[in-house]
C-alpha cells in the first residue's frame, strides 16, 4: 500500500539520488515536488529536479519555492556539488513543465485535496515548509510527520555546531520543529553512518542502464568531493529520510525533544537534542541514530533497478 | 621524585570535595594552594567548604577565596545538586583559619615563583583564571598546562546544550580557552560515561574512621544526586579531571578546535568541539572522550583507602 507524499528538496546529489528511490518505490504516491535553494540557486535546484525526473522518464508536478531563506542570505555549497548543483552525469535539459503556483500554494493545494495524511520529505533546508507552516497553519491537520534530512545530535558538517540544511535556515527549521507535528530526523547522527563505498558504486554502475549509470556518476562525483575531506566514503545523507519512510527496520531510533538554536555565534542552525529531559517536554522528534549500512545500500540497488 | 605542583580552583561542591581528598594523600602532587570560586555554592559557603576539607584531611594548605560573581551573567548556584551548604547533608567542624583574601595574587605569585611549572586543575567555573589571565598577561608563558572539569561534547547537565561549570560563567570559559595555554578538557563525555554505584561507595572501606565515614557520606549523597534522567551513580566530575594529571591510561582523546558559544539562547555555555574538523582553526584544546573504566575504579579506590590508614 502506498501513501501520498510531497517532497521538498534542492538536487543535489544525495537529493536527486533520494529522488529516484521515492519515485521507484511502490511506498509512495507522490503528489508534487517543491523546490528550494540550498545546495544551489533556485534555479539550478529546479533546473536539477526537472532535469533527473525527465531522465528517468518520471512525471510529478514540481513547483518552484523560496529563492532564499526566511531571513537570512541563501548559502550554497558548490564545493559540494559542484557549479550546476549536479555536476558529474551528463544531463540533458527538461521540457518538464513547472507549476504556475508557488511551492507552498501546490503544498496546500495537495493537502486540501488529500483524504488521507500526507507525509512530507524534506532533503533541503526548511524554508518552503517552514513558509508553508506559517501561512496555512490549520493544514497542519492534514500532514502525518515531516521525515526531514537536517540536524544533528552531535556536531556539524557546515560548522563545528551544525549541519548545512538547518544552517541555512535555523528560522525555518524552527518553525518546523516547533509545529507540533511529528519529525523524523535524519542527521548527521545517521547520515554518516550511510557510507557509499566504491564498490557499492560499482554494484549500482554494474546494473547496467541508462540510469543506474547516471547514479553512479552522481556517487563518483559525490564521493571524490568526500574522499578529499577524508570520509571514507560518500555519505548519502538524504536518501536517508527516503529509505526510512520505506523500510523503518533499517534504523534504529529514540524519541526527543529537539529544538533549534537561531542565535548563536557558533551554534547557529544546531539541532539542540534534549538527551537527558533537561527542558521536561514531550519528545517531538524521532531522532534517527544508527544504520544498517548493507541492507540500505541493497535497497539502493533494488530500488536503482527499476529503472529500464 | 619530582612533584607536579599545582593550584586546585574549585567551588566544593560534592564531587569537588572527593577531587581534593584525592588530591591532599597523592605523593605525586605539591599542592601550592587551593583556590574557590563561586559556583556550586556562593564563594563564602564553598570557601568554607574548602577550608573545613583541609583542616578535616589534616593538611596546611593555603585556601585562597576568588571570585564572588561571574565575570558577566548573572550568578547562578547548584544547590539542586550540592545542597544550602554546597556539600549536601555533610556538616563539618567550623574551620579554624581563614582564607587568604586575593586568589588571583596567590595564582600570579606561584606561578611568578615556578617559572612554567605550575598546572592549575580549574574545577569550578573558570572566572578566578580569566580575572588572572586579563589581569597578568604574561601567565600565558608562566603556566605550564590548565585541566579542566567542565563543558560536554556530545550533551550538556544543566541544559541539553551546556555543562554546569561553563554555564556559569560563559565568557570567563571563552577567555580561559582563547588564552593560549595548554588546556586539556575533561568534560561529560568523560565523567557521565562511569561513576560508582552505591554498593561501590559502600564497598569502598574495609575500615572506617572518621575521614572515611565523612568520603562515604559525601559519595553516597552524590549517589542519583543529579536527578532521575541520569543512572543512579555518583559521579566522579572533579576528581576525574584531576586524576588526568596521574595516570596516562585514565583518559583517552584528542586535540580540537572548541569555540564558547556565548551568544546561543539554546546553547549558551555550550563547548562546541570541531569534532569533525570542518574548520582549520588552532586546535586549543585536548578534549577527553573515553575514560578507561578499569583504571578509573582502581585508581580512586587507591587513592581513597589511604584515608583507612590514618
Amino acid at each position: 500500500m502506498s501513501f501520498p507524499i510531497l517532497f521538498d528538496c534542492d538536487p543535489g546529489h544525495d537529493d536527486a539520488i533520494a529522488l529516484l528511490m521515492a519515485f521507484a518505490s511502490d511506498r509512495f504516491d507522490i503528489k508534487g515536488v517543491t523546490v528550494t535553494g540550498g545546495n544551489q540557486t533556485l534555479a539550478k535546484t529546479l533546473n536539477n529536479a526537472r532535469r533527473v525526473l525527465s531522465f528517468a522518464n518520471k512525471t510529478a508536478r514540481i513547483a518552484p519555492g523560496c529563492d532564499k531563506p526566511l531571513m537570512r542570505e541563501l548559502e550554497v555549497a558548490p564545493q559540494v556539488h559542484g557549479d550546476t548543483g549536479l555536476d558529474g552525469p551528463y544531463l540533458p535539459e527538461s521540457d518538464l513543465p513547472v507549476e504556475d503556483k508557488h511551492a507552498v500554494e501546490l503544498m496546500k493545494e495537495v493537502l486540501e485535496n488529500s483524504t488521507e495524511l500526507v507525509t512530507l520529505i524534506a532533503t533541503g533546508p526548511l524554508t518552503n515548509v517552514g513558509l508553508f507552516l506559517t501561512m496555512y497553519p490549520e493544514l497542519k491537520v492534514k500532514i502525518k510527520q515531516i521525515a526531514i534530512m537536517g540536524g544533528a545530535m552531535i556536531g556539524g558538517n557546515w560548522t563545528s555546531g551544525a549541519e548545512f540544511n538547518i544552517l541555512v535556515d535555523p528560522e525555518a527549521a524552527h518553525i518546523v520543529f516547533n509545529s507540533g507535528l511529528p519529525i523524523i530526523m535524519a542527521g548527521l547522527d545517521v547520515t554518516h553512518k550511510a557510507l557509499i563505498y566504491k564498490e557499492d558504486i560499482e554494484r549500482v554502475r554494474s546494473v547496467g542502464k541508462k540510469v543506474s549509470t547516471m547514479v553512479a556518476e552522481l556517487l563518483d562525483f559525490f564521493a571524490k568531493f568526500h574522499q578529499s575531506m577524508g570520509y571514507k566514503g560518500a555519505p548519502l545523507h538524504d536518501a536517508c529520510a527516503v529509505a526510512y519512510l520505506i523500510d523503518p527496520s533499517l534504523f534504529t531510533s529514540k524519541e526527543y525533544f529537539v529544538d533549534i538554536e537561531t542565535q548563536g555565534e557558533f551554534t547557529t542552525g544546531a539541532t539542540v537534542v534534549d538527551q537527558n529531559n533537561r527542558y521536561g517536554k514531550k519528545p517531538n522528534t524521532t531522532v534517527l541514530l544508527d544504520i544498517n549500512r548493507e541492507k540500505f545500500v541493497d535497497l539502493l540497488v533494488e530500488l536503482v533497478k527499476h529503472y529500464a | 621524585m619530582r612533584k607536579i605542583p599545582i593550584i586546585i580552583d574549585c567551588d566544593p561542591g560534592l564531587d569537588d570535595a572527593i577531587a581534593l581528598f584525592v588530591a591532599f594523600e597523592s605523593p605525586e602532587f605539591d599542592i601550592k594552594a587551593i583556590t574557590t570560586v563561586a559556583g556550586n555554592q556562593t564563594i563564602e559557603k564553598v570557601t568554607k567548604n574548602a577550608l573545613q576539607l583541609v583542616e578535616v584531611a589534616g593538611k596546611d594548605i593555603l585556601v585562597a577565596k576568588g571570585a564572588r560573581v561571574p565575570l558577566f551573567r548573572e550568578q547562578v548556584i547548584a544547590a539542586y545538586v550540592h545542597g544550602e551548604n554546597g556539600l549536601k547533608t555533610t556538616v563539618l567542624p567550623e574551620p579554624k583559619k581563614t582564607a587568604h583574601p586575593d586568589a588571583i595574587k596567590v595564582i600570579y605569585e606561584e606561578a611568578l615563583k615556578l617559572k612554567g611549572e605550575l598546572v592549575i586543575v580549574a574545577v569550578g567555573p573558570l572566572t578566578n583564571l580569566a580575572q588572572a589571565f586579563m589581569v597578568h598577561p604574561d601567565l600565558k608563558d608562566l603556566i605550564k598546562k590548565i585541566v579542566i572539569m567542565g563543558g560536554g561534547h556530545k550533551f550538556g547537565n544543566i541544559t541539553p546544550a551546556a555543562e554546569f561549570n561553563i554555564f556559569a560563567d560563559p565568557e570567563a570559559a571563552k577567555v580561559v580557552f582563547e588564552f593560549g595555554v595548554e588546556l586539556v578538557m575533561v568534560g561529560l563525555d568523560v565523567t557521565m560515561a562511569d561513576g560508582l554505584t552505591r554498593t561501590q561507595v559502600t564497598e569502598l572501606f574495609t575500615h572506617h574512621n572518621e575521614t572515611t565515614r565523612i568520603i562515604e557520606h559525601i559519595l553516597l549523597d552524590m549517589v542519583n544526586g543529579e536527578g532521575s534522567a541520569y543512572k543512579p551513580w555518583a559521579y566522579i566530575h572533579d576528581a576525574m579531571a584531576l586524576m588526568y594529571l596521574l595516570y596516562d591510561d585514565l583518559l583517552e582523546g584528542d586535540y580540537y578546535h572548541v569555540d564558547l558559544e556565548t551568544k546561543g539562547h539554546l546553547t549558551y555555555g555550550k563547548t562546541v568541539v570541531d569534532y569533525y574538523h570542518t574548520h582549520k582553526k588552532n586546535k586549543n584544546a585536548w578534549v577527553a572522550f573515553h575514560v578507561n573504566s578499569e583504571r578509573f575504579h582502581q585508581a580512586l579506590k587507591e587513592r581513597l583507602s589511604i584515608y583507612e590508614k590514618r
